[in-house]
Formats: C-alpha cells, structure tokens, sequence
C-alpha cells in the first residue's frame, strides 16, 4: 500500500482561490500492477484577497502550517499571495 | 481422360482449394507500445504457420519535430480541383436517413463479424493521469468499470492511475484467430440485406433512392 498526498485542480469561487488536498492511498503487487485506489479529502486551502487559511474536512484538526508542510508546492501559493497583498513602507 | 473430365477435375481443385482457405484459421497478432509522444508496434498474419504479411507501425515524429509546409500559391486550377474533390466527398457521404435505417442490420453484421473472431491472448497495461488527481481517480473507476463490463477483467489488462500529472502511456498486444469463412458469410449475409446495399451504394457511387 503506497500513500501520497496531492493536490487537487485549484477551483475559483468569486474572489477565493480553493486548493482542495487529497490523500491518495494505491493497492499495488509486487510486481507494481495497481489493484485500486482511494481518495480522502483531508483538507482544503483558501486564499482569499488579504488572508489565507486552511479548513479542515476530516475531525483532525489541520492549520495552515500543518497544509503546507504535507504539500510544500502550496507554499509558492500562499507566499505569492501574500506577496501581492504586502504594503510596502518606505 | 477427356478434356471435360480434366476441367471438371480443375475446378473441382479450385473449389476444394478455396473451401481450405475459407475454413483454415488465420492468426492476427497486433503489438502497440505508446512511450511518450510516439506510438510504436507491430503486426502480423500467419496461416498454417506460414507467415502472410508482417510489418510494424513506424514511431509518429513528435510535435517539435513537424515542419510546417510554406502556403503555396493559390492557383484557379487547384481551386477548382479542390472544389470537385469536396463535391465529390459530399457526394459520397451516405445519406442520414438510410445510415440510420441499416443501422439494426450493421450491428447483426458486426456481431457476426466478432462471433468469427477468437480473442487467444489479449493483454496490456494503461498509464492514465490526468491534471487533477479526483479526476485521475474517476476515470481509472470508470475503466475499471467498464473493463469489468466487457468482460475483459480476467484478461491481462491493468490500469495503472497516475496521479502526479496528465499522462498517458501504455501498451497493448493482442493475438486472435478467425476463420475467413465466418467473416465471409456475415459479409454475404450483409449483402442479402437490402438497406446495407442502398448504404453501400450510396456510399460507393453517391446513388440516393
């Protein structure tokens, strides 16, 4: 049994940017032919303009330091989008 | 002997000649590998362990690799010619109408034609990803499933989902028989039906009733 986590096609709900995060667990045989699969929604990343959270969907309790350490690719994403929202003071 | 004894004999030759070629099995295996942008493989036709025909399917060249033609001068001859060729082709389409009225005798000539088809080894391996792994997953059920449905889920057939990206790579071999007499009769059955010969005709010459 092999177990990854990815992440799932970004959906766009009016101003907020939705990252869902999904754990993938593969049945596999020795020789590496796949048997079957499932998915579990573990949580989802928000990006809203001037804030970003994570929402959890499972009952474990899911920050948004714990999200970006089991898929560090939402990192660029939550650090661009507080890149674009930081006031620059001179 | 007589002349007449000797052609009877002949013919008699031919006949028995062309009942063989009709009942002997003939064995088709078919290879295809798709590594990347490129699908390559190979094919062949055996009878009575003589091999008919043999060849293999070239790599396609990739897309970096095609080269875009200059647009050459419009010319009135290739215009006109081009036109003909697609009043021809529009000709040639089958009307609508009696595609659909032999479409019930073309399903019983096409399940003929497979009954005439022995499947003696089929497998294969499907690497499928696509850009969201949800969707990668319900497309590899949906495979499944319909693996499953056709009956082909004791076969060696193995979807392999991939889930770090849209991909597809596989291959595929396959090694059936069939005797030619099976296929010949659907075929002559096919043409006793009046709607797939009105079909044939309209497609082989244009002619609409």
């Amino acid at each position: 049994m092999e177990t990854e986590i990815r992440v799932g096609k970004e959906l766009l709900a009016e101003s907020r940017m939705l990252y869902p995060l999904v754990r993938i667990s593969i049945l596999k045989m020795i020789d590496g032919k796949v048997l079957g699969c499932w998915l579990t929604p573990l949580a989802m990343l928000v990006i809203e303009p001037g804030e970003q959270y994570s929402v959890s969907l499972t009952e474990e309790e899911m920050n948004l330091e714990t999200v970006l350490d089991l898929a560090p690719c939402l990192r660029t994403v939550v650090e661009r989008a507080r890149g674009i929202h930081r006031i620059k003071v001179s | 002997m007589d002349l007449i004894s000797i052609i009877s004999a002949m013919v008699l030759i031919l006949i028995i000649l062309c009942l063989m070629l009709l009942i002997v099995p003939v064995h088709l295996y078919l290879e295809l590998c798709k590594d990347g942008p490129s699908i390559v493989g190979c094919y062949g036709i055996t009878c009575l362990g003589i091999t008919l025909k043999r060849g293999s399917i070239p790599p396609t060249p990739s897309e970096g690799n095609v080269t875009v033609k200059e647009p050459e001068r419009e010319d009135n001859r290739d215009n006109s010619e081009q036109e003909e060729r697609q009043r021809q082709d529009q000709k040639r389409l089958p009307n609508p109408r009696s595609l659909l009225d032999a479409f019930p005798a073309i399903v019983h000539v096409l399940k003929d034609l497979i009954r005439s088809i022995k499947f003696e080894k089929i497998g294969g391996r499907l690497c499928i990803g696509l850009d969201d792994p949800v969707d990668t997953a319900v497309m590899s059920g949906y495979l499944w499933s319909a693996l499953s449905a056709v009956g082909l889920h004791r076969a060696n057939i193995f979807i392999e989902p991939y889930f770090g990206g849209a991909r597809l790579e596989g291959d595929f071999r396959a090694e059936l028989q069939s005797r030619v007499l099976w296929a010949f009769m659907a075929m002559l059955r096919a043409l006793g039906e009046k709607k797939i010969r009105r079909l044939m005709m309209e497609m082989a010459w244009g002619v609409r009733a």
